[in-house]
């Protein structure tokens, strides 16, 4: 008799298409109305001060740390758990519904927010003229780790059946306190031998053009490992 | 269609709900599965729906286990809980969206079903809708699914008289021999007439499993006014026409089941029905 639970590799795109036509039915109207915040948000505020960018990324990540919310309430679980998809269908359409749609939804409303302002308030304000200033935040490393954040949020999603958004921001700042404590004790424990540790991190601070290519790699394994988890806890998960 | 072996479950581990209970349930059958609050019926269908997992032993349905809630063995199943969870859709789309995950959901059926029920604007919000209402769309949606399990946690719940009996009338023409029906109730009234194997669960334990058939073979069913031999009852209830009584049937009389009146004797006597249908 089986014990343990097995992977299921079931995977159907038109029972995924089914799912996304299922979300988007339902909750259409929802996310039409956070993208017009968002535009409201992008008008009047000065994109150059980058509050707009500030909500935009909040926003994903509220989202995102709330994409198995419906696993939170009794009735609604039961509901979602019983919809004929296997949990390798589900998952990959809530990583689809907030790593790629909502990013890109809410960068249209964004986008139009900062080119109405540009439009309308050109005259009146001189921050208008370029959205030069959203090419910073765009770059391969930074993505890769935005996409791990992400990945932590959907496994604390699933993982936690109430307020999953704040108690997987409380869970990762304790562990990088205790990781803070951990390094601070090592490195007292060690103070002789850190010499070539404080030159090495010293080269690396002061290197132009740092090699993102470990973190990149690290990043990339460890998104993939968050969203096993994610399915490990969706298939298990009882109501 | 569904088969549990030797299934251990509790909410805590020192606490089990189910010790090594098992059962099997087959197609072309309405089951009721009766039981006072807090007797495992919710916990039970739960486990056959894969949405609880026992601790020892297996579930089978429909040859997947149950657990794994497979796609395949989810749109050949639906599960009604008490609780409904009502999308933020119209009523018509309810049937837009779902059913393309029910290979044999039939339309024609989810309107019939909702015109039986007396639903007749089909642009309603179903969230907005009273609970009794919900409940009719879901039931009919359920009922139109024509999945080959249709597993019902207190369906009548929130229905008024008159739906009640359309319910029952709903469901009567929506069995047939390839069809398994499980509904669980603690008000046995409301399925008088539809259910054909009861199923009485108490203190996590199956008392009885048996059809209609079978227990008024075992069990005779009558109402007396005059005074009965005590030690020969096994059940009595006094009403305004004298008592209502459950003795064993001994000599075979034909007998109408009264499901209540049952009930009421297995809690009552539970050590000798036991005897009495193991014998």
């Amino acid at each position: 008799m089986l014990n343990f639970i097995i992977m299921d590799t079931s995977l159907s795109l038109t029972r995924i298409k089914h799912l996304l036509n299922r979300y988007f039915i339902e909750n259409w109207k929802k996310d039409l109305y956070v993208g017009l915040v968002l535009l409201v948000i992008a008008f009047v505020s000065n994109p150059i001060a980058g509050f707009s960018s500030f909500v935009y990324i909040v926003m994903i990540l509220l989202y995102t740390g709330r994409i198995f919310g419906n696993l939170a309430h009794k009735a609604s679980a039961q509901h979602y758990l019983m919809i004929p998809a296997s949990t390798n269908e589900k998952l990959i359409t809530n990583i689809f519904l907030s790593h790629i749609y909502y990013v890109l939804l809410l960068s249209v409303f964004l986008v139009l927010g900062i080119l109405l302002r540009a439009l309308i308030l050109a005259p009146l304000c001189d921050d208008t003229s370029s959205c030069t200033f959203l090419i910073p935040y765009i770059s391969f490393a930074s993505y890769l780790s935005f996409l791990l954040f992400q990945s932590i949020l959907v496994f604390g999603s699933v993982y936690f059946k109430k307020n999953a958004f704040i108690k997987t921001l409380l869970s990762l700042s304790a562990f990088f306190f205790f990781l803070t404590m951990l390094v601070i004790f090592i490195i007292r424990m060690n103070v002789g031998s850190m010499t070539r540790l404080a030159e090495e991190f010293d080269y690396y601070v002061r290197n132009p053009y740092p090699s993102y290519l470990i973190p990149s790699i690290i990043s990339i394994v460890f998104t993939c490992f968050f969203w096993i988890l994610s399915y490990f806890r969706l298939r298990e998960t009882e109501v | 269609m569904i088969t549990l072996h030797n299934i251990d479950f509790g909410y805590t581990k020192k606490q089990h709900l189910f010790k090594e209970l098992s059962l099997e349930m087959q197609k072309g059958h309405i089951y009721g599965l009766l039981g006072k609050n807090g007797s495992g019926k919710t916990s039970l269908l739960k486990i056959m729906a894969g949405l609880r997992f026992p601790q020892q032993g297996s579930t089978e349905v429909l040859g997947y286990r149950a657990a794994f809630r497979s796609p395949e063995m989810l749109g050949n199943m639906y599960f009604l809980s008490e609780e409904i969870f009502t999308p933020t859709l119209k009523i018509k789309q309810l049937a837009q969206v779902y059913a393309s995950f029910y290979p044999h959901f039939k339309q024609e059926e989810y309107h019939h079903y909702l015109e039986e029920f007396d639903v007749k604007d089909k642009n309603l919000y179903i969230h907005k809708l009273s609970h009794g209402q919900k409940k009719k769309v879901m039931i009919s949606f359920a009922l139109a699914c024509n999945t080959d399990i249709l597993i019902m946690d207190e369906p009548t719940n929130g229905l008024d008289i008159p739906s009640k009996s359309i319910f029952r009338k709903v469901m009567a023409s929506a069995a047939n021999e390839d069809r398994l029906f499980v509904i669980s109730t603690h008000q046995v009234r409301d399925l008088h007439s539809l259910i054909d194997t009861v199923i009485i669960l108490d203190n996590g334990e199956i008392v009885v499993n048996a059809t209609d058939q079978c227990i008024t073979e075992k069990l005779y069913f009558q109402a007396v006014e005059d005074k009965v031999d005590e030690k020969e009852v096994l059940y009595m209830e006094e009403n305004l026409r004298g008592n209502l009584i459950v003795t064993e049937n001994k000599q075979q009389i034909d007998s109408h089941l009264d499901l209540e009146l049952f009930f009421n004797a297995v809690m009552a006597n539970k050590k000798r029905i036991k005897e009495i249908f193991n014998a």
